[in-house]
């Protein structure tokens, strides 16, 4: 039984982890349009920037806000020149960021290649409390970051600030027409966005206690993009949704995958999960691009 | 069509609108001085200078390949010069971002009408406001409450454009729904919400119905009462007749005429010019 | 020096070979196509099954392999890009899906070939250095470049001297035009899958003669074919094939002063690069010719 809430404590850390992980992205690409193929390389930088300090006894929350800044920064330098060209540019040129990223990672003596980094210091750690109980203790820091962040971007979203970025995503000439100085915008959203997945990066190294390169590959930036799109590009609420039910698919099929079902193996079953999320991707272009939640008229993934 | 367009004062009182005919009274608004566009070899503008004069509206007409639509383009800094200077109240142009005009006091508009179609008409209003401090990240955190009073300002006077251009029934509507008289005027009231001295019409009778037309001159007469100027570039000769009060006219890249209505309408050279199909 | 442009030329021959399908499919159909680097392994593996199985030698998959290439991609048109297209999906919602693509595809073949690393069985003495030359080839590597150049003086033909060809190039000039003009639209359109497809298959298979075979192999092939038709001007055919022999040569020659591992980054550098400074590519962007 207590096994079992372990792994259900789990299996909600990784959703509301994801469901951070996800409104950054939904904050650059749902309400700017920036198509951001590359969100996982700033879930690892944030993860390796505290996995890093926090192994140097860097204080865990300073360890955090350094992970955030860190992949601010690298996306503001990505964006400046990118941001300058044409909209499916900024998607290659994320996308091979985050492969560049991934290999220099596997690379370099001071991320350990690919052993990776582990035993580090964890949050909430001191508390005398079991495993399991501080499983549950960390779900709750977790869900208390991400519903703050949540509020947060909402706040903006509906803020001035929030409406030119809308603007900007239905028509940037005529954004630029009226004045508004949309490049400062554009990189204002994804450095934000990159901000909030360098924290989902934190939380996701003291949710593994352990990273290495293989962590972050490009697969995960798309099931971020799955989790967006399902639940409706464009909403908060839908990246929570999306993530739910994303895992709670994961979780079902790893069920059936945990081990070999006739002549299929593990390998194969995984293999086959995943093309579960490209037909689903798929399938949910051609029928529903709008996602779950998102309605016609709003702004959707297209403009 | 009494209401009053004037912007609403913001905070600091000191900004003047467009309504107010405070604009300088000696010199030109608006300066083209020599402008020169090529694409590779070809000059699709060939050195062309202009005034406009505060109060004025001038037309801006030439037969199909005059260089009218590319000048349009230049003045509004969405296309580079290759040659010459365009200057705004004192203030040279030509090289800066294309944002910097609308924040002057030069606002443009658009051929075919654009709105943002997943934003109210409201939305549409108020993003067009200029200076607001809620666009600015470190406010919002900051001066949470500076920003929802200057909102509340911004949404007034949006509400005041809503009322003069008869849109009030449809103001929180989306904007994609809206007809296409309705978006015209949509268009307009957004412009005017960046407080403009002088606004860029781009061909703004262009697929409007005969009713339609007659509003829009209407409102485009009004506007200049109370103070604004306008540079209008039209296809439409009965439009560009009716109210304007200095009309400029180009063919291959070039001026070839300036002057009254009465005088270009006689003029040997524009006729020819569209006669001969240039 | 010598040598390591000359192994450039061998990879940027394949490269260019798949990047002017990637570039067609983008300036006629107007999709990022993320799956096309899959389409390329999807050739490999089908020459591999062919060679390894059936014991067919590996110049004689090429064309069953274009075949199969072709075949998947007029399928994935009929399956899910005209669907789309049907129902006016707008460029992102394309893109989206074909990252879907890409990922069924790519585990497709994980699940039928499994996620090891193979090769095709090559005669011992292809592997050979080849005779007196300054640089160091083998007589596979120098198949590789006649195959590509002679699969390019086929496209460059089909292009300037075919009815479908010219309508084609009618297209990607511009679209709204030949939808009107007469031009038949679907006729090209699966003619543009058609080549596209079958190049990228037939790419995967000249790759897996100089490179190991894996699932990931078309995926990583993926950046560098970016980068080649950003460096000639995306929609440009003429400048993909040239940029890509140049994204070859730059990865290649790096090897000189970084790990290999780099040479990956180091195309994407060069590709950053160049937006930086040519945003519309060396060449300029064109429309296939």
């Amino acid at each position: 039984m207590s096994m079992l809430l372990g792994y259900f404590a789990g299996f909600l850390t990784n959703v509301v982890i994801y469901t951070l992980f996800v409104i950054g992205l939904n904050l650059q690409f749902g309400y700017t349009g920036l198509i951001n193929f590359g969100h996982v390389a700033f879930l690892a930088v944030g993860a390796y920037t505290v996995a890093i300090l926090v192994t140097h006894h860097a204080p865990i929350l300073l360890a955090v806000l350094a992970g955030m800044a860190v992949a601010a920064l690298f996306s503001f330098l990505l964006g400046y020149p990118a941001l300058r060209l044409r909209d499916d540019y900024l998607a290659i040129v994320t996308i091979g960021f985050a492969e560049v990223l991934r290999i220099w990672l596997n690379n370099v003596s001071f991320t350990n290649g690919p052993e990776g980094i582990g035993g580090f210091a964890v949050p909430l750690s001191w508390l005398p409390v079991s495993h399991d109980a501080w499983r549950w203790l960390f779900l709750l820091l977790c869900a208390a970051v991400t519903a703050v962040v949540f509020a947060a971007v909402e706040y903006l979203a509906r803020s001035p600030w929030g409406r030119v970025l809308k603007a900007i995503r239905e028509d940037e000439d005529v954004a630029v027409a009226l004045g508004k100085n949309i490049v400062s915008y554009k990189l204002a959203a994804l450095a934000l966005g990159a901000a909030i997945a360098g924290l989902a990066g934190g939380l996701t190294a003291f949710f593994y206690q352990y990273i290495n390169p293989h962590n972050f590959e490009a697969t995960i930036t798309f099931e971020a993009w799955t989790i967006m799109v399902l639940g409706g590009v464009g909403k908060n609420w839908g990246a929570v949704l999306g993530a739910v039910i994303y895992f709670g698919l994961y979780t079902i099929t790893s069920e059936f995958t945990s081990s070999p079902i006739g002549p299929f193996s593990t390998d194969q079953l995984a293999a086959l999960r995943i093309v579960l999320i490209g037909v689903v991707l798929i399938l949910l272009m051609i029928y529903r691009p709008q996602g779950i939640l998102g309605r016609k008229e709003d702004l959707g993934l297209d403009r | 069509m009494t209401a009053d367009v004037r912007p609403s004062a913001p905070a600091s009182g000191s900004a003047p609108g467009a309504a107010d005919g405070t604009a300088p009274a000696a010199g030109a608004m608006l300066s083209v001085r020599d402008v020169r566009k090529l694409f590779g070899g070809f000059a699709a503008v060939d050195g062309v200078s202009f005034d406009v004069h505060p109060g004025e509206i001038v037309g801006l007409i030439g037969p199909n390949g005059a260089g009218k639509s590319t000048l349009f383009q230049v003045i509004s800094l969405f296309l580079p010069a290759t040659s010459g200077e365009v200057v705004f109240m004192g203030t040279p142009l030509i090289g800066r971002p294309p944002y910097v005009p609308a924040r002057l006091g030069l606002v443009r508009t658009f051929q075919i009408t654009r709105v943002f179609a997943r934003m109210t008409v409201l939305e549409n209003l108020m993003f067009a406001a200029p200076r607001q401090p809620g666009e600015h990240l470190q406010n919002l955190l900051l001066q949470p409450r500076r920003v929802r009073e200057h909102e509340a300002q911004v949404a007034r006077r949006a509400e005041e454009l809503v009322e003069y251009f008869n849109l009030g029934r449809v103001r929180d509507q989306y904007a994609g729904a809206l007809s296409g008289g309705q978006r015209k005027l949509l268009e307009m009231a957004r412009a005017l919400m960046t407080e403009p001295r002088m606004m860029l019409l781009d061909e703004p009778m262009a697929g409007v119905n005969p009713a339609l037309k007659e509003e829009l001159l209407r409102y485009i007469r009004d506007l200049r009462e109370k103070g604004m100027t306008f540079l209008v570039i039209e296809h439409d000769m009965d439009m560009i007749m009716r109210i304007c009060d200095r009309i400029v006219v180009m063919a291959n890249g070039r001026i070839i005429a300036e002057g009254d209505p009465q005088s270009v309408r006689e003029n040997r050279a524009v006729i020819d010019a569209y006669l001969g199909g240039a | 020096m010598l040598q390591f442009i000359a192994n450039g030329v061998v990879v940027g021959a394949v490269v260019a070979v798949t990047a002017v399908g990637l570039t067609l499919v983008y300036s006629i159909l107007k999709l990022t196509n993320f799956a096309h680097g899959d389409m390329v392994t999807f050739g490999a593996y089908v020459a591999l099954l062919l060679n390894l199985s059936l014991g067919l030698d590996i110049w004689w998959t090429l064309p069953p392999a274009f075949l199969a290439g072709a075949l998947l991609g007029v399928l994935g048109d009929r399956l899910i890009w005209s669907r789309m297209r049907r129902r006016q999906a707008g460029s992102v919602s394309f893109i989206v899906a074909s990252i879907g693509l890409a990922l069924a595809l790519r585990n497709l073949i994980v699940f039928f070939f499994g996620a090891q690393t193979q090769h095709f069985r090559l005669p011992v003495e292809m592997r050979q250095p080849l005779g007196p030359l300054p640089v160091k080839l083998t007589p596979d590597e120098v198949h590789v470049i006649v195959a590509a150049v002679v699969l390019f003086a086929g496209v460059h033909a089909l292009l300037r001297y075919t009815t479908i060809g010219r309508a084609m190039r009618a297209m990607a000039d511009n679209p709204s035009l030949s939808w009107v003009s007469g031009v038949d639209v679907d006729r090209v359109i699966t003619w543009t899958w058609i080549l596209g497809g079958g190049l990228a298959a037939v790419g995967g298979v000249l790759y897996g003669m100089i490179r190991p075979i894996d699932p990931n192999m078309g995926w990583f092939l993926l950046l560098p074919m970016f980068a080649a038709i950003i460096l000639g001007g995306i929609g440009n055919a003429y400048g993909a094939a040239v940029g890509g022999v140049l994204i070859g040569i730059i990865q290649e020659a790096s090897v000189m002063f970084l790990p290999a591992e780099y040479r990956l980054a180091v195309g994407f550098l060069a590709m950053i690069a160049v937006l930086l400074t040519y945003p519309r590519g060396l060449f300029g962007e064109r429309s296939l010719t």
